[in-house]
């Protein structure tokens, strides 16, 4: 650490350090889409009925018809950024996308649409401080959310842990 | 006036199921409008509250009112908080080198009732009246993410709730998550496959392994069990296996990527 610290010649105290990365404005939105995209990076799973649900990883939910249990069908995907974890009550989707918790209805599900939001109500995301010990880029809550960190070197970093 | 009630009785009841029909399905009357999750969720509903484990606390919220859900609790469990996992009234919260175990007598308010600390590993939990199951997993990808170097099946006794202890640790290779269906145990033992224990003999606290399923080389992570269908996460998609002999998973759909 203290050998990845210099001094430029303002005198500005320059240290690698990590900065965080914030969530883009059109992440933090609940859509559908078509064509189905396939399931890569899969994630937790949900079972209600005929239908089974499976998370892609940070991007959504795919919504499986599974009334034909030999003949699994794709129906819809739906777009959440952030996303992890679900739980479904009535035509209701509860849904994390980074550390909100989203419902989303779907009672069309070709239609699904948020119907209501709670902002950063956990820390599913352990975002507010960066992966390592140090210096770090003070996060800015007025940016968003932060969903990641970047590794970069800091002028005059005011943040340490 | 007793006339005029039972003239209006049947208008009254067509009213109430016509009001109910609106907005939920037949298979949400029978399960209350919820599903099942698997045993790696943060996320579940029991009756009227949605409970959600982050990195370190329980969060309760109300969903009486679907849509618009209010925390009522936020508790500090603890560190590196993973699960949640509820039958009857408790919660079991596995945790990177613990398992709690909460009672929701007051829904609102989860309340402490014991823990047993293990190894640091990963680890869900299943339970049922007896017995809790956890696995616990070192990471293979990253040492420091669940530290240790243990992975097994830990089989608590929670005969007295208030007191879990350890009676049997049976050696997996790299455990993930965990089902029960009545007296069969599922484990999903990552690329060595779906294992299937027999737990019908509820004096000897040891499952009895039967066997191994795998499809395609895949690794399994988590799976649900339910009304004669298993559900498997994998790496890359999901398998459907019909167990109406649950100690001989038929595989019948898939999609894998």
């Amino acid at each position: 650490m203290l050998l990845a610290m210099s001094c430029n010649n303002k005198g500005d105290k320059e240290i690698m350090g990590w900065a965080p990365v914030y969530a883009a404005a059109e992440d933090i939105t609940v859509q559908n889409e078509s064509p189905l995209p396939p399931i890569e990076n899969a994630g937790k799973i949900y079972i209600r009925g005929d239908y089974f649900y499976q998370v892609e990883n940070g991007k959504g939910i795919h919504v499986i018809d599974v009334s034909n249990k030999e003949q699994p069908v794709q129906q819809a995907f739906i777009r959440v950024a952030g996303a992890q974890e679900l739980s479904i009550r009535g035509n209701n989707l509860y849904v994390n996308s980074f550390n909100d918790l989203v419902v989303i209805d779907i009672s069309d599900v070709q239609n699904s649409r948020e119907v209501h939001r709670m902002k950063n109500t956990f820390h599913m995301f352990n975002s507010m401080t960066p992966p390592q010990s140090g210096y770090f880029e003070c996060v800015d809550e007025s940016r968003g959310t932060v969903v990641s960190w970047q590794q970069k070197m800091l002028v005059n970093p005011k943040c340490r842990y | 006036m007793k006339r005029y009630f039972y003239l209006l009785l049947p208008v009254l009841m067509a009213v109430l199921m016509l009001g109910c029909s609106k907005d939920q399905s037949p298979d949400s009357f029978n399960t209350g409008g919820t599903g099942t999750g698997g045993s790696l969720a943060r996320f579940i509903i029991v009756n009227n509250y949605l409970y959600v484990v982050d990195d370190q606390n329980l969060i309760s919220y109300d969903i009486t009112s679907f849509r618009n859900p209010k925390e009522v609790s936020n508790i500090p469990i603890g560190f590196n908080i993973e699960t949640i996992y509820n039958l009857d009234d408790k919660l079991f919260i596995g945790s990177q080198n613990a398992m709690y175990i909460y009672s929701i007598t007051d829904p609102a308010r989860p309340a402490y009732e014991a823990s047993a600390t293990h190894l640091r590993a990963c680890d869900p939990v299943v339970a049922n009246e007896n017995y809790a199951y956890v696995t616990v997993r070192s990471s293979l990808t990253n040492a420091s993410a669940c530290g240790g170097n243990v992975n097994a099946l830990l089989v608590y006794n929670i005969a007295d709730i208030q007191y879990p202890t350890l009676v049997n640790t049976l050696e997996m290779a790299n455990p993930h998550g965990l089902s029960l269906y009545g007296n069969t145990l599922y484990v999903c033992d990552g690329a060595q496959g779906l294992k299937i224990f027999d737990i019908s003999d509820t004096y000897n606290s040891e499952p009895q392994y039967l066997k191994a399923v795998e499809t395609s080389d895949n690794i399994y992570f988590d799976c649900i069990a339910k009304d004669g269908y298993l559900y498997t996460m994998m790496e890359n998609g999901f398998v459907i296996y019909d167990i109406s002999n649950p100690h001989e998973p038929r595989e019948l759909g898939k999609i894998l990527h």
